[in-house]
């Protein structure tokens, strides 16, 4: 079949050259509209569940909401992990499904479930999903400041600041098409505000109930049917809505010896701020923040420049003082930097590649047809993304980085072979005609060229069996190499040979060494003439390198993934639970100006507590800190280091998380909890699971490279409780629930209708004022009813009020309750850490029976994807063994090939060790990939002394191996050159933006590369003389198996 | 007379101004000096002395009393006293607790007979103090 492609091409050669270029043209096309990306898609499938439930304590939320709706979800197939959190009027709770479950089929079953939760749910209380979203989904940030020097003074208020926010920026901002949220955080909700005296009831008489039925009918149109008049009809309306504060001020709520009573009588009525459980500011200053989601899939470089082409738009619209700033948080920028880091090492490898090929083949034409296979492919390569759906990111462009050397070396070996041909050919006295010539030279090396493009692809199918997030990373990373691997297979086979037809014809000059190659072929002669007769010490030499590079595997760290180097920095503070949102505020504040002194910030974002509509529940005692770096200055980790102390020295007892905003979220991804270390200790009791969690916070406390350490904030906030007492309240006809929902109105406050101004709508809002519920003595004194006989029923009378304090959040985890002790890892390996961390909780902290310990976060992924990588890897390898053994049909030539992979390894770990000095994941899939590489050399050297053999007359000699040798010498360093130069920048690319996970596999392939290439040329002749010649004789007579 | 309440209100004024202004410097200045907010080392609630800690651990009708320096280490035993009374709500008087003195904390136990809450009020007694503190904490046996 193989042969039949080659004639077709050789056939129809305008044709093949006509589909390239159609090919090239719409690869062209493709590459440039593809969606640009700094990683694969590698969020998992989650659904978010919010439920409001008003007024209620985070235990009454977890028994009475969080509880219920998890007993629905539980057994919903393909869920892996069900957490929750209840906070103050509450409940998130996120349902997290295997990898590769399909998001929308997913969401159907939540809706089952949450469809029949709702029976067991309190009235008026309803679980929402959250809309789908994408780790990556949030990619920028804007700072939205008044700033009043630009206008004179005329600097607008914290409420026209988040209106102007909500209602200019965010319509404009919500119809660029790919973005699909943009919450704000900060300023003031604008509100119509009737805030009652308990006092002036009392001195109308009047009570909440009363107060609480008129006001909510305070808004409302209804129709009147229709009037027919003059053979018309009239639709007929009663206008009742309040347009101002002065409707609402005119609004009846009760009689006082017969005179209205309005509500400017008893409250008073203005337009305030809705009750902030969550603020932003921008450098230190007050600002309103604005976090912009896009779509899963949507192009974030694209939706970047729409939204700053939008707010260009806008900008004159808005009033002079009004600075918005679209530079807080771009990711953007962070992909711009890390793809055109990697197309730069693209480019740069393509140009080595060239420069090796001419060194080595000292022919332009040569040199040109093998390097045209480099762009042919990748443009191939761009359609298989769009019909993968794979988006440009430096995981796909780092497969093709690791390609580069490949993609040529099927080339190479066909032009080499038919340039020396055709020679033959127009030397001959009969020759034949070019195309035959071309067709047989072509043929003659199809075997070789296919057996190691199959091995090589042998060794990805690992990756495409990762699981979890290495396996989002790596499977477009082999994609991609796979891709452009099988284009260059497809050019080796038609393209090339069609190329050398137009441009090798006529006479050939015979193709002499250049000087470089004549001297490596006499180095290598005088090498093997040296090794051959002494294949004992060598072949133990090689071992004993191979033994001393494993001996320095302990001695190396190992990590899930490299530590991403994205440009910015979130930073947590974490406030002791029960601190208020003001305090919060100062600290956040405080905080923003130390991390300011560091003179490589450029600027920094804060937000603390929650938005209205955000999905993160944070409480307002936790602030999340964006910051942006400038470029240059001193290292990032000395940098952090620096901010983090200060922050500490500083603020003292605050717990402080330095982290960068995508690695926060791969952290939570990966164990719900934004820290690399996540330790979980789970148990029934609240009490003891703090315990025992300050247990492990100090016995873990002093453990080297464990930094950020802190237990998770749910810690005990004071309350005021008003217990209600039903025996009290049935004496004066009131039931349980309607003294509180009395109280919720009163003391909580309710939106009773809304205003519109033009298109704007702001709630009416309805609240007790501020001197109605100061202290506990006021609230004692709320009036609640006034009986027949006119007493009053005061809160006191059917209350116990008194202060306590209770959970300002409980964690669960798949149905058990648990908390979470959290840590970073600085300048030491997790896996060291953990053991360490785990070898002092078995020492120190006893657990009772119940309570129970899980290290999770990226130390419980990277064990799972080692475990896998090395589990697939080992069959990747037998995989290897078994297609050799088919081709060769002999288990010792087999073996003799595989050799080859030790020789690799050596390599691999030393340049690991001189560099890293980790074994990430990354680093794992180098190793394989290594495998696949290596194992091609071996081939190459080994089938040509079988060739050699079979025919061109040579027997099995020293003389033979030597020969054999020295032809191979030239394909086998080229390839080795070609392949390690093309990965060369990504070598000298540690922390860079973008090389971060491709570093590590191109220093394990250069290492082994550069030793299995050494040692290759030296041992595998060796090898193959000491234990070759049964095997190899064999072969020749074609007597390996017995077959049928 | 109209002239008397006049001046008798400006100098009411004055008088609760200077008042109030001390008032606010001592309560700043007090403020400085208060003892840490710190987290409960066994999970349970936290209460400052002048130099240390009191926790309170309730789980059911049994009560864990722990006290701490002022850098939450625990305090020695033998320098500590504790008393304790409860107290229900809505009835007279307090209730006597029995407290034993264990390795590193002080033990009792209140039946609450159901009720949604009581008052802990717990005498503690260090000896580098001169006289024994009053603290009170809300224990609600249900939760």
């Amino acid at each position: 079949m193989l042969n039949a492609l080659i004639r077709y091409a050789l056939n129809h050669r305008l044709l093949v050259v006509s589909m390239t270029a159609a090919l090239v043209v719409y690869g062209a096309i493709t590459i440039s509209k593809l969606s640009i990306d700094v990683f694969p898609d590698i969020t998992k499938p989650t659904v978010t569940i919010m439920t409001e439930a008003h007024g209620m304590a985070p235990e009454e939320v977890e028994t009475r909401v969080t509880l219920p709706v998890e007993s629905y979800l539980n057994g919903l197939p393909g869920v892996e992990r069900l957490r929750s959190q209840s906070g103050i009027g509450l409940s998130a709770i996120y349902v997290e499904f295997e990898w590769g479950t399909d998001i929308y089929r997913a969401r159907q079953l939540v809706q089952e479930k949450l469809n029949l939760s709702k029976e067991r749910l309190p009235k008026d209380v309803t679980p929402i999903m959250g809309p789908v979203g994408s780790l990556m989904g949030q990619i920028q940030q804007i700072a939205v400041t008044t700033n009043s020097e630009v206008a004179d003074g005329d600097a607008l208020d914290p409420l026209e600041l988040r209106s102007l926010a909500d209602w200019v920026i965010r319509p404009r901002l919500m119809t660029i098409p790919g973005i699909s949220q943009v919450i704000a955080i900060g300023g003031g909700l604008k509100q119509y505000q009737i805030l009652v005296s308990a006092e002036k009831l009392n001195r109308y008489q009047l009570t909440i109930e009363q107060i609480d039925h008129e006001l909510a009918q305070i808004s409302q149109n209804t129709t009147g049917g229709f009037l027919e008049r003059d053979k018309a009809e009239y639709l007929v309306r009663n206008i009742g809505v309040v347009r101002d504060l002065e409707d609402v001020k005119k609004t009846l709520v009760g009689l006082h010896f017969g005179r209205p009573v309005l509500v400017e009588d008893i409250a008073e009525v203005k337009i305030g701020a809705r009750l902030k459980r969550g603020d932003g500011s921008y450098n230190g200053k007050p600002s309103v923040v604005m976090t912009i989601q896009k779509q899963p899939g949507a192009d974030t470089v694209r939706i970047t420049q729409d939204i700053e082409k939008a707010l260009e738009e806008l900008r004159p619209a808005l009033p002079k003082s009004v600075v918005v700033n679209p530079d807080v948080f771009k990711q953007a920028d962070f992909i711009e930097s890390s793809i055109s880091g990697i197309l730069g090492k693209l480019q740069f490898g393509t140009v080595l590649v060239f420069v090796v090929l001419f060194l080595f083949l000292a022919n332009l034409r040569m040199s040109v047809i093998t390097l045209t296979a480099i762009p042919v492919s990748f443009l191939f390569t761009a359609i298989v993304f769009k019909l993968f759906g794979l988006t440009v990111n430096t995981m796909t462009l780092g497969g093709l980085a690791i390609a580069i050397g490949e993609l040529v070396d099927d080339s190479i070996v066909d032009v080499e072979n038919i340039y020396r041909r055709l020679r033959e050919n127009s030397a001959s006295e009969k020759p034949r005609s070019v195309l035959s010539v071309i067709y047989d030279a072509s043929s003659e090396v199809r075997n070789s060229i296919v057996l190691a493009t199959v091995i090589i692809a042998l060794v990805f199918l690992p990756l495409f069996n990762l699981s979890g997030l290495e396996g989002r990373l790596f499977a477009p990373l082999g994609v991609a190499y796979l891709a452009a691997l099988f284009a260059s297979l497809l050019v080796s086979l038609t393209l090339t040979p069609v190329l050398c037809s137009f441009f090798l014809k006529g006479n050939l000059k015979e193709h002499k060494d250049t000087s470089l190659v004549t001297w490596l072929k006499g180095l290598d002669r005088k090498v093997l003439e040296w090794a051959l007769p002494r294949s004992t010490l060598v072949v133990g030499l090689a071992i004993g390198l191979f033994v001393v590079a494993m001996g320095l595997v302990p001695f190396m760290g190992r990590d899930f993934l490299p530590k991403f180097n994205e440009g910015t920095a979130m930073i947590s503070l974490v406030a002791t639970p029960g601190t208020s949102l003001t305090e919060s505020n100062r600290i956040g504040a405080q905080a923003e100006n130390l991390i300011l002194q560091s003179p490589e910030v450029r600027s920094v974002s804060r937000k603390t507590g929650r938005a209205e509509m955000d999905e993160h529940a944070m409480g307002v005692n936790v602030s999340e800190v964006d910051v942006d770096f400038r470029e240059g200055g001193r290292p990032r980790e000395v940098v952090l280091n620096e901010i983090r102390t200060r922050l500490k020295d500083a603020i003292p007892g605050i717990g402080v998380n330095v982290g960068q905003p995508i690695s926060h979220l791969i952290d939570h991804m990966l164990s719900g909890v934004s820290a690399a270390l996540a330790i979980k200790v789970f148990g029934p009791d609240l009490t003891t699971l703090r315990e025992k969690s300050f247990e492990i916070q100090a016995a873990i406390q002093d453990v080297k490279g464990l930094v950020d350490l802190r237990v998770e904030s749910q810690g005990l906030i004071p309350q005021v409780k008003i217990h209600v007492l039903r025996e009290e309240a049935a004496r004066f006809g009131l039931s349980s629930g309607e003294v509180t929902k009395l109280l919720e109105a009163a003391f909580n406050g309710e939106a009773l209708a809304q205003v519109l101004e033009e298109t704007r709508q702001f709630d009416v809002f309805f609240q007790f004022d501020q001197n109605s519920r100061a202290s506990m003595e006021k609230m004692e004194s709320t009036v609640l009813k006034v009986m027949p006989d006119g007493r009053r029923v005061l809160l006191k009378d059917v209350a116990d009020i008194y202060e306590t304090t209770g959970p300002n959040e409980i964690n669960r985890e798949n149905s058990q309750r648990r908390i979470v002790i959290s840590g970073n890892v600085s300048g030491r390996d997790l896996v060291s850490l953990v053991g360490e961390i785990q070898k002092r909780v078995e020492e120190k902290v006893q657990l009772s029976e119940g309570y129970y310990v899980v290290y999770g976060g990226q130390f419980e992924s990277q064990q799972t994807a080692t475990r896998n990588v090395l589990l697939f890897g080992a069959l990747a390898i037998f995989g290897i063994a078994l297609v050799l053994y088919g081709h060769f049909r002999s288990k010792a030539i087999t073996a003799q090939i595989m050799a080859t992979i030790p020789l690799a390894f050596i390599g691999g770990i030393g340049l690991l060790f001189a560099t890293d000095r980790t074994i990430t994941v990354a680093s794992l899939v180098g190793f394989i990939t290594l495998c696949g590489v290596a194992s091609r050399n071996g081939i190459m050297m080994i089938s040509h002394y079988l060739h050699l053999m079979k025919y061109e007359g040579e027997t099995f000699s020293r003389e033979m191996i030597v020969r054999g040798s020295q032809e191979r010498l030239v394909p086998v360093m080229m390839t080795a050159l070609v392949a390690s130069l093309a990965l060369m920048p990504l070598v000298f690319a540690k922390g860079q933006p973008g090389s971060e996970v491709l570093h590590p596999v191109a220093v394990v392939i250069v290492g082994g590369l550069m030793t299995s290439t050494l040692l290759d040329v030296i041992v595998t002749p060796v090898l193959f003389y000491r234990f070759g010649r049964r095997s190899a004789e064999h072969y020749v007579k074609d007597e390996g198996v017995e077959q049928v | 007379m109209k002239r008397f309440v006049q001046t008798l209100s400006v100098f009411v004024l004055v008088v609760s101004s200077i008042v109030g202004g001390l008032v606010a410097n001592a309560h700043e200045g007090k403020e400085h000096d208060a003892p840490k907010v710190v987290s409960a080392p066994k999970g349970g609630i936290i209460q400052p002395l002048h130099e240390g800690y009191v926790e309170v651990v309730a789980k059911g009708k049994d009560l864990k009393i722990y006290v701490y320096d002022k850098d939450v280490k625990p305090y020695a035993m033998a320098d500590v006293k504790v008393e304790a009374k409860a107290i229900l709500p809505r009835t007279k008087g307090p209730i006597d607790l029995l407290v034993s003195a264990k390795s590193d904390s002080f033990e009792s136990s209140f039946d609450a007979k159901g009720a949604h809450r009581y008052t802990l009020v717990l005498s503690v007694k260090q000896t580098s103090e001169p006289k024994p503190i009053d603290l009170k904490f809300t224990i609600e046996p249900r939760k």
